[in-house]
Formats: structure tokens, C-alpha cells, sequence
């Protein structure tokens, strides 16, 4: 078991008093290799739980270990991804992968150069290493954030609803693009996202939350056979985990719409 | 709990005095501590001194009068010039085309500099000063008046358009609301500057007035006084300032 | 095709400006030792650099100018950056801040002078904190404005605070920064003028009064033509550099 999350809690205090569970008892073991989705409504505390694993957040209770170590703090081991890119606006492509590998200082710099390239390459970025990010599309930034990340060479790979910013085509080529990139070295990969489709089609596991408070409503394996094209999604066997899943989501993004269905 | 919830909602205010009790406190403590020569640094107990004498002796409100008499016509002159003639250079292109050199020179070159040549056109006294603080001030107002007019959103415009407003209520009812914002913060803006304008005319010559009791006291060392005349002004400063604060926020509150 | 308007309307303008000007004296509007006229003042300022007087006396001021705007460069920055990213001195700093910024440096001058002495070191004070005060404001909102989620991405891969500072704030508040410096200038030549006017035996400013109190117009005006020109080719310079920062950068909302 490469993470582990035991009865996380993560409890924000409102700027005019009170406070508000943004996840309560998140329980979760994710094993070497995985993909695991997780998806939810908004407000679930999905993103919440990326930066605790992440060790940006501490949690107000509960601990998430990582190989048996607590974590507490940023760390080699795990990379984040972005939804909305952080790319430094100033640096080019090249200069933005290489941000990781800088602030860790672990290489000479003809060694960065080298590992840099690869990553570009490797994301399909070749030739523009050295474009700045406002002269490249969000598919291509994303990528960006997706070669800065696997840079460092982390054991795991946090992704916060890295398309949700990227039109509906270009997403669904992305998550390809990335089931590919993934197959290269199959890290350990925690995936937020709101796409029911997304998840299921990523995913080696898929674990449901509900919201307010952001609980663990289901974990759901999925047994369709890898590499995966687009063309999965037809398949039946993934249809039926579709509906499935959005039938336990629906009660909660109905109670968020019009405040019925949900039981306390 | 509640004693941080308290903290949090006046956070500014608190820190604010805070730092300013700090200060205060260290400026007589290195005074006492003659750091420095005292005579020069004066304290805040000896300028509260000085400022109670001269308020006690009648000239505190007669040197206040003074200043806030040309600030009030300088002012009032700058607003009623500055403001028209941003809206006609918001208004018409040819306008702002012709008008714009001169705005411009008169906001990039040393207004200041100018100020011996008051002196031989009005003469010494209250005349050069408020033309002085006007200048100083009636280029703030009209550059901020032009881009209130000149910003408004031109879906607005479209919109009060495709409605067919008249030129008339595209004007009062879309285009003169929608600057108003600008306008007022240019206003707020000017008065400050109107001030140091009325402050420097009376610093260089004049007889009475709080620009003069600086002078006049600056000169001869007597830095207690020196101080509590520089209170004086920034309070009034603030004052006028944040005076048109609040016009603002009722104002524009809209436009967050 | 507006360029070309503007150009054209505003050059009119000023042509007949300085024709209303040159001609009010024969006119008999007023009188030419009052106002002068342009021809008059072209002809002083000929003369000014002709003997070559001016040259020292502007070489004195950028002196000043230069030192007083370095040291504003040299406070301003740093704390400008430590009060965007920390609320707490950035309040209790404000009330004090404040107040010296509202106080008319002329009126600091008494005390100026006797501080850091006549002439230069007063004028080097004033330009100082003429210039310090955009460029401080202007970095705090920089930084404070930078993004979050560049901070939050630094942090991701394990940078301490130093590696935020130097490798978010500073280079994202780069064109705030610039543009502080550009509104700086100009208060800063303004700084020079007026520390001079008041209190020293050499420079731009000393000339201003000096030909001031002795009514010569013309050399007057041909000074602040000089200082006018000064001040809007530094600016413009400036504007140049913000531009191509604006351009290398577009910072877009991704």
C-alpha cells in the first residue's frame, strides 16, 4: 500500500465565525501503480483531499500516510497538477517544466536540460520549448503542467480537475493523450474530477463522494481491460458503471439545484 | 472567541493605531533618550505643547481659515472648470485631440516652477496662491473626468443605443452616471493636490495661513512648532480626504 | 487614420496657441517682460546652452536625481514586496505611511535641510521620497495581486518562502513594479525642482528661482521647458520598457 488516508477531516473556519467540514472521515488505501478517480459534486472536498495527500493542507483530523510515512509537508514524492495550469507567464515551456527540478536542486543543469527535453517530448510538445504560455492553447499549457510534473519524477501524480478548463473536445483528446503518457512508467495517480465519463474511463478504481460534509459514498473497481481507447466508452460493461455512478451522485446534484432528495 | 472574531473584523484599525502608538512612543523615548538632539526632533509631548499654545492663542483658527479658504476656492474653481472640460474631452475626439497637449504639459512640467511668475502677474498674497492650487489640482480632475467619460463600458452604450436614447439621455441617464465614479475619486485626488498647492504658495510667500506658520517656524528652528503645523495640514488632508470617501462609496457603490 | 487626427487637431492647437502668444504683445494685450513670447523664449534658451552654464546646473540635478531615486529603487522594492505579502506590517506601517505621503514635501523642507544639509543632500531627501512612495504602493499591489495559485504551485514542489519570493513575487511584479518606477519619476523630477527652488547654490531648480526673482521670463520659461523635456523623455523611456514587458509576458487569466 503506497497511500493510505485514516479518518481525514479537514475543517475550515469562516472568515465571520463559525466554521465550515469541508471532508469528514475520508478513509482511503490506494495501492502502488493505481489510478484512482475521484469524483463528486462540487463542494465534496475533492480538491481538499488532493492538497492534504499533497501535504499543503494539514488536516484538523486524521493522518494521510505515504509508504508508512506521515505526511506533512510537500515533498519529491508528490507532484500536482493543476486545474488552472500555473504556469509561470514569464517562463518559457522549457523554463516552466524545469520550475520542479529548480526548487528541489537535485541535478546539475545540462542533467535538467536533458530530463526536460524528454518530458516535453514525451507530452507532445516537441519544437515549442521555447513559446511562453500565453502564445500556447489550454491543451497544450495543460500539458505543460503535466511535463512539469512528471519531471520530478514523483511516485505519485495529483491531478486537480486538470481539464476542467479545456473545451469538451480537447478534453476528451487529453485524457487519452494521458492514459498514454501513463502507460510509459504507470505511476501512483489520485485524479480529481466533476466528469462521471472522465473518471470511469481513467480509472482502476473510482471512489464517490457525496458532499457537504465530503464523505466516501462508494469505492467502485472497474474492470475494463487496459490500453483503453476512446472507443471504450460504448462498451456496455462501461455504461453500466456510468449510470451507476451518476445515479448515486444524482440525489446530490439535485439537492445542490433545487434543495430536494437529499436525506440528512 | 468573541475576542478574536472582534480582531478580525477591525484588524486594520487596530493594527493601524497600534503602529502609530508604537511610533509615537519611540519618538519620545529616542527624544528623551537624546539620540538624537531634541532640539531638532522636538517630541510628541512638545509638539502637543506647541499645538495647544497655538490654538490657545486665536492663531491656530485664523492661520486655518486662511489655508482652507484658498483650498476651498481653489477647489471649488478646479471642479468647476476640471469637470466640464473632462466631459468635452470624453465627449468629442477633435476636443480631446486639441485640449490633450495642454493637459499634458501642464501635468508633466514643474507646475511649481512657475510660481515667481505668479508673483509678478497677481502680485504676493491670496490671488497667485489659489491659482496655483488650482492648477495643481485642475489637471487631476480633468484627466480623471475624461476617463470616466471616455471607460464607459461600450456594451452600455449599445445597449442604451439599440433602446434609441436620445444623444441627450445617453448622456444623463448612461454616460455622466457611469463616470461618476471616476469623477469623484479625480475630485478626491485633487483636493489633495489643491492643498499642497496652497500649502507651497504660502510656504514661499504670504503672511498668515498654515503654509506660512511652517515657514515661519522652520526657519527659525523651532521644530515643535514646525511639527504640530505639519499635523495640522496632514489632518486636514485626511480629512478632506476621506470627506469625499464617503461622497464616493454613496456614490459609487455600485463599482466595487 | 485617429493617429493621424490627433496629430493633426492637437498640433493646431498648439500652433495657435503659440501664435496667440507670440502676437499678444504687439497687440498690445500685455506686456512682453509680463509673458514673454515664444520667439523671445527659443532665443533664451539658445543662449542658456550657448554658454554652456546650463549643462553644469543639470549635471548637478540628475546627480541628485539619480542618487535620491536609487535609494527609493532600493527601499521601495524590498519593502514593498515584504508588505504585499504580509498583511500584518503592511497595517501597521499604513497609518504612518500615509501621512508622510500627504504631508507636501516642500513643507518637509526646514527640516530636510537641516538633516541631511543644504543643496544636496535636502534635494536627494526629496526626491526620495517622492519617488519611494509609488514604487513601494505599486510593488505591494504587484505582489499582492500575483496569483495565487503560482504560489500555491511552487509550494507543490517543496519551495521554502525564499524560493516564492524569487521565483514568483519578484519576477511577477516585474511590470507593476516598472510602472511604479514610471509614476516615481516624475515626482521625483518634481522632488528636484522644488528641493532646489527652496534650498541650494546650484542646479536646475536654484536656476528656476534665480531667474524667477529676477523676472526673467524668458530663461524662465526656457528652464521649464528643459525640466518639462527631462521629465517626459524619461517617462517615455520607461513607457517603452512597460510595453515590451506587456508584450513578452501577456498575462492572461491562465
Amino acid at each position: 500500500m503506497q497511500i493510505e488516508f485514516r479518518q481525514v477531516t479537514v475543517v475550515f473556519p469562516q472568515p465571520k465565525g463559525g466554521s465550515f467540514v469541508a471532508v469528514d472521515g475520508f478513509e482511503l488505501q490506494v495501492e502502488k501503480g493505481e489510478f484512482v478517480t475521484i469524483v463528486g459534486p462540487s463542494g465534496c472536498g475533492k480538491s481538499t483531499m488532493l492538497l492534504v495527500a499533497d501535504g499543503l493542507i494539514r488536516p484538523t483530523a486524521g493522518q494521510v500516510f505515504f509508504e508508512n510515512k506521515l505526511v506533512t509537508a510537500p515533498g519529491p514524492d508528490r507532484a500536482l497538477v493543476f486545474q488552472e495550469f500555473a504556469l509561470l507567464p514569464w517562463r518559457t515551456v522549457e523554463s516552466n517544466v524545469m520550475l520542479g527540478l529548480e526548487l528541489q536542486k537535485k541535478r546539475s543543469p545540462t542533467e535538467m536540460r536533458n530530463v526536460v527535453n524528454h518530458y516535453i517530448q514525451l507530452v507532445g510538445l516537441r519544437g515549442f520549448e521555447h513559446h511562453y504560455p500565453h502564445q500556447l492553447s489550454g491543451g497544450m499549457r495543460q500539458r505543460v503542467g503535466l511535463a512539469r510534473a512528471l519531471a520530478v519524477n514523483p511516485a505519485i501524480l495529483l491531478m486537480d480537475e486538470p481539464f476542467a478548463a479545456l473545451d469538451a473536445q480537447t478534453r476528451e483528446i487529453m485524457s487519452e493523450e494521458l492514459l498514454r503518457i501513463w502507460e510509459e512508467d504507470k505511476k501512483t495517480v489520485l485524479f480529481v474530477t466533476h466528469g462521471i465519463e472522465e473518471a470511469v474511463y481513467l480509472a482502476d478504481r473510482i471512489v464517490v463522494m457525496s458532499s457537504q460534509p465530503g464523505r466516501v459514498k462508494e469505492i467502485i473497481r472497474v474492470d475494463l481491460p487496459r490500453p483503453r481507447g476512446l472507443a471504450i466508452k460504448d462498451d456496455p460493461e462501461f455504461v453500466r458503471l456510468r449510470r451507476h455512478i451518476w445515479n448515486l451522485l444524482m440525489k446530490e446534484v439535485r439537492w445542490q439545484v433545487d434543495g430536494r432528495g437529499k436525506t440528512p | 472567541m468573541q475576542l478574536n472574531l472582534l480582531y478580525r473584523r477591525n484588524e486594520s484599525v487596530i493594527l493601524g493605531t497600534l503602529g502609530l502608538v508604537a511610533f509615537l512612543v519611540a519618538w519620545e523615548g529616542v527624544s528623551r533618550l537624546e539620540w538624537f538632539d531634541p532640539v531638532l526632533i522636538s517630541s510628541p509631548s512638545l509638539v502637543a505643547v506647541a499645538l495647544k499654545n497655538w490654538a490657545v492663542s486665536g492663531a491656530l483658527a485664523r492661520d486655518l481659515a486662511t489655508s482652507l479658504l484658498e483650498l476651498v476656492i481653489a477647489f471649488g474653481a478646479a471642479a468647476v472648470v476640471g469637470v466640464p472640460l473632462g466631459v468635452i474631452m470624453g465627449w468629442s475626439r477633435p476636443a480631446e485631440y486639441a485640449i490633450d497637449p495642454f493637459i499634458w504639459v501642464l501635468y508633466a512640467s514643474p507646475t511649481v516652477s512657475l510660481w515667481p511668475l505668479f508673483i509678478i502677474w497677481l502680485g504676493i498674497g491670496i490671488k497667485s496662491i489659489v491659482v496655483l492650487a488650482f492648477l495643481f489640482a485642475v489637471v487631476q480632475v480633468t484627466i480623471n473626468t475624461f476617463a470616466g467619460v471616455r471607460g464607459i463600458d461600450p456594451l452600455l452604450i449599445r445597449c442604451a443605443r439599440s433602446f434609441n436614447a436620445s444623444r441627450k439621455d445617453l448622456f444623463f441617464k448612461f454616460t455622466l452616471p457611469g463616470a461618476l465614479p471616476m469623477i469623484i475619486a479625480g475630485l478626491r485626488l485633487a483636493v489633495g493636490r489643491a492643498l499642497i498647492g496652497v500649502i507651497i504658495g504660502e510656504l514661499f510667500s504670504s503672511n498668515a495661513g498654515l503654509g506660512f506658520h511652517i515657514s515661519y517656524y522652520g526657519a527659525k528652528l523651532r521644530f515643535a512648532d514646525f511639527f504640530a503645523s505639519l499635523l495640522v495640514v496632514v489632518v486636514v488632508g485626511i480629512l478632506a480626504t476621506q470627506g469625499i470617501r464617503i461622497i464616493e462609496s454613496r456614490f459609487a457603490r455600485w463599482k466595487t | 487614420m485617429k493617429k493621424q487626427q490627433r496629430l493633426w487637431i492637437g498640433g493646431l492647437a498648439i500652433v495657435i496657441f503659440l501664435g496667440l502668444w507670440e502676437a499678444a504683445m504687439p497687440l498690445g494685450w500685455v506686456k512682453v517682460a509680463d509673458i514673454s513670447r515664444p520667439t523671445l523664449v527659443v532665443k533664451a534658451f539658445v543662449e542658456l546652452t550657448r554658454t554652456g552654464d546650463i549643462f553644469h546646473h543639470l549635471f548637478v540635478s540628475l546627480k541628485e536625481f539619480f542618487l535620491g531615486f536609487a535609494l527609493s529603487l532600493v527601499v521601495g522594492v524590498p519593502l514593498g514586496v515584504l508588505l504585499g505579502r504580509y498583511r500584518t506590517p503592511f497595517l501597521f506601517l499604513d497609518p504612518l505611511l500615509m501621512a508622510i505621503y500627504t504631508t507636501p514635501r516642500v513643507a518637509m523642507m526646514p527640516l530636510l535641510v537641516v538633516a541631511f544639509g543644504v543643496g544636496f543632500g535636502a534635494t536627494v531627501a526629496v526626491v526620495f521620497l517622492g519617488a519611494v512612495f509609488p514604487i513601494l504602493v505599486n510593488t505591494a499591489v504587484g505582489v499582492r495581486e500575483i496569483d495565487r495559485v503560482w504560489i500555491r504551485a511552487v509550494e507543490s514542489f517543496g519551495g521554502t518562502e525564499w524560493n516564492i519570493f524569487t521565483k514568483v513575487l519578484l519576477p511577477g511584479s516585474v511590470p507593476p513594479i516598472v510602472t511604479g518606477i514610471r509614476l516615481g519619476v516624475g515626482r521625483g523630477i518634481l522632488g528636484m525642482v522644488v528641493g532646489e527652488m527652496y534650498a541650494a547654490t546650484e542646479g536646475i531648480g536654484q536656476q528656476i528661482a534665480l531667474y524667477g526673482n529676477s523676472f526673467a521670463v524668458s530663461e524662465l520659461m526656457a528652464l521649464i521647458v528643459v525640466v518639462s523635456l527631462l521629465g517626459f523623455v524619461f517617462v517615455s523611456l520607461i513607457r517603452l520598457v512597460e510595453d515590451r514587458l506587456r508584450y513578452r509576458r501577456m498575462e492572461t487569466e491562465v
